[in-house]
């Protein structure tokens, strides 16, 4: 149909972002870094401030601006396998622990499910909605393969789509089958985007790379058996990433452009930090 | 953070391009099933996207998703809304999904499709011209000659005429046509492969 609906819109994309987009070349961008802080005991440490915080930038000592803690509204994703591993006791686990997850969001926090079997849907865009992930694993018919790589893009996708600070949660019951996208490019995404993965899978059935992707975005894989109440697992999920610190500084004495490698340090001892390893300055893909 | 997004897509743009080609591969073999699935995939994984993929709305015509294909090319019409072919194959999805009739009293505004025989094809649509006036409106061009044969085929077939309409689309999938209608001449193809 249509010579002029050829112009497909990723071409378009690319154009938008690379040529078209204008250039500020006095303006300096901020960089947030997600950091979790715990103690020897893996306990989350309060209370701390902007000055307890040593951040290199490529190696330089940046000055951090702003330390936010539990102040900026979630966007809490799910990125749900819906394949036919899931079907039955583990689908009722997955109810419960949602809305388990559900009930410790705030009422400015949102909310997206992606459901991911053989097919990839945005079951929920993402919103104040409470109801929507409830209804749409209420109506949820778990059958055929596992497109985990594709349906966790999809969830990164949605996170890095608001301003907010974003989780992403993923469950998988099984390996990929069914993906379109390399495993490498998801990761290499990963590396780029401020949305935290979080996965959970089962301990003998988990692909590796979900490991690689919570490290680079500063998460942590949990695995869980069979019989684990999922519920507990989501919310404490959820009350680690409402932990942790969102740290703002304004790059000096680096380029721009090109990969940042951060290193994030606190001025106490025994904490242990948690962080992504680096970010994509602005002015490079 | 919209930039970022961008951004981050645009490092996903050769693959996504890789499952569209794909896609179009599958549809072109006749491979409805694998081509919507492929099509499918690109619109989940770039929503942004998803408005653009006419392709998409045809492969769903053909695996019977008519409700579907109909909100398919609602959506597309937000992005082309001159194109006659849309609102064309919208007038196909709804005609299956629920009558010709209702087809004809749904029919999506155009704008000015300058394509010869583009604006006769739609008021064929409409009610308002013959399937001779729509081949008579092609003169002797191949092209028009190809979309006026193909769109006059699905019109008959649309309305109760299979055998006259598989005529015409007999037709528009010659061979000779092929450099004039592009994807849609795939289409011709494919669209005699399933019936």
């Amino acid at each position: 149909v249509k010579g002029v609906a050829l112009a497909f819109a990723i071409a378009a994309l690319l154009t938008t972002t690379s040529a078209s987009q204008p250039t500020f070349s006095t303006r300096v961008e901020g960089v947030r870094v997600d950091v979790l802080v715990t103690d020897s005991s893996r306990r989350p440490l309060q209370g701390l401030t902007a000055a307890d915080f040593i951040v290199r930038d490529n190696g330089v000592p940046q000055q951090v601006d702003l330390v936010s803690y539990g102040e900026i509204p979630l966007n809490v994703g799910l990125a749900f396998d819906l394949s036919e591993s899931v079907v039955g006791a583990r689908l009722d686990q997955l109810k419960a622990a949602s809305a388990a997850l559900t009930a410790e969001l705030k009422p400015v926090d949102q909310t997206a499910l992606v459901a991911f079997n053989h097919a990839v849907t945005l079951k929920c865009p993402l919103s104040l909605d409470r109801t929507c992930v409830r209804d749409a694993l209420d109506a949820a018919n778990p059958v055929g393969q596992t497109s985990l790589v594709d349906g966790i893009f999809a969830g990164m996708m949605v996170g890095e789509s608001d301003a907010g600070r974003s989780l992403l949660m993923v469950f998988s019951d099984g390996l990929d089958t069914m993906s379109f996208l390399p495993t490498e490019r998801v990761l290499e995404i990963g590396r780029r985007s401020d949305v935290v993965v979080y996965p959970i899978a089962p301990k003998d059935e988990r692909p590796d790379f979900l490991e690689d992707l919570a490290e680079l975005t500063g998460g942590r894989l949990h695995e869980v058996d069979r019989k684990d109440d999922l519920a507990n697992t989501f919310r404490a999920i959820l009350t680690e990433f409402r932990q942790r610190y969102l740290l703002t500084y304004t790059p000096r004495n680096v380029p721009r452009g090109g990969w940042h490698t951060l290193d994030v340090k606190v001025n106490r001892s025994g904490a242990r930090v948690k962080a992504r390893p680096g970010y994509q300055g602005a002015g490079e893909k | 953070m919209m930039l970022a997004l961008a951004l981050l897509l645009s490092l996903a743009t050769q693959d996504l391009r890789a499952i569209m080609n794909k896609a179009s591969d599958d549809f072109r073999a006749g491979r409805i099933t694998e081509s919507l699935r492929g099509f499918d995939r690109v619109a989940a994984l770039s929503p942004a996207d998803a408005p653009y993929l006419w392709q998409r709305g045809i492969a769903q015509y053909y695996a019977g998703q008519f409700k579907e294909c109909r909100d398919m090319f609602v959506s597309h019409r937000t992005v082309n809304p001159d194109d006659v072919e849309n609102a064309v194959w919208h007038f196909l999805c709804v005609a299956k999904a629920e009558s010709p009739e209702a087809a004809r009293k749904q029919m999506l505004p155009v704008g000015p499709d300058s394509r010869v025989p583009m604006r006769e094809v739609y008021q064929m649509f409409q009610g308002k011209l013959t399937e001779a006036q729509v081949m008579r409106a092609a003169g002797s061009d191949p092209g028009a000659q190809f979309f006026a044969r193909l769109y006059v085929g699905l019109f008959l077939e649309a309305t109760g005429n299979a055998d006259r309409g598989r005529v015409q689309i007999e037709v528009a999938a010659e061979d000779r046509f092929a450099r004039y209608g592009g994807y849609m001449h795939d289409v011709a193809r494919v669209h005699l492969m399933k019936r």
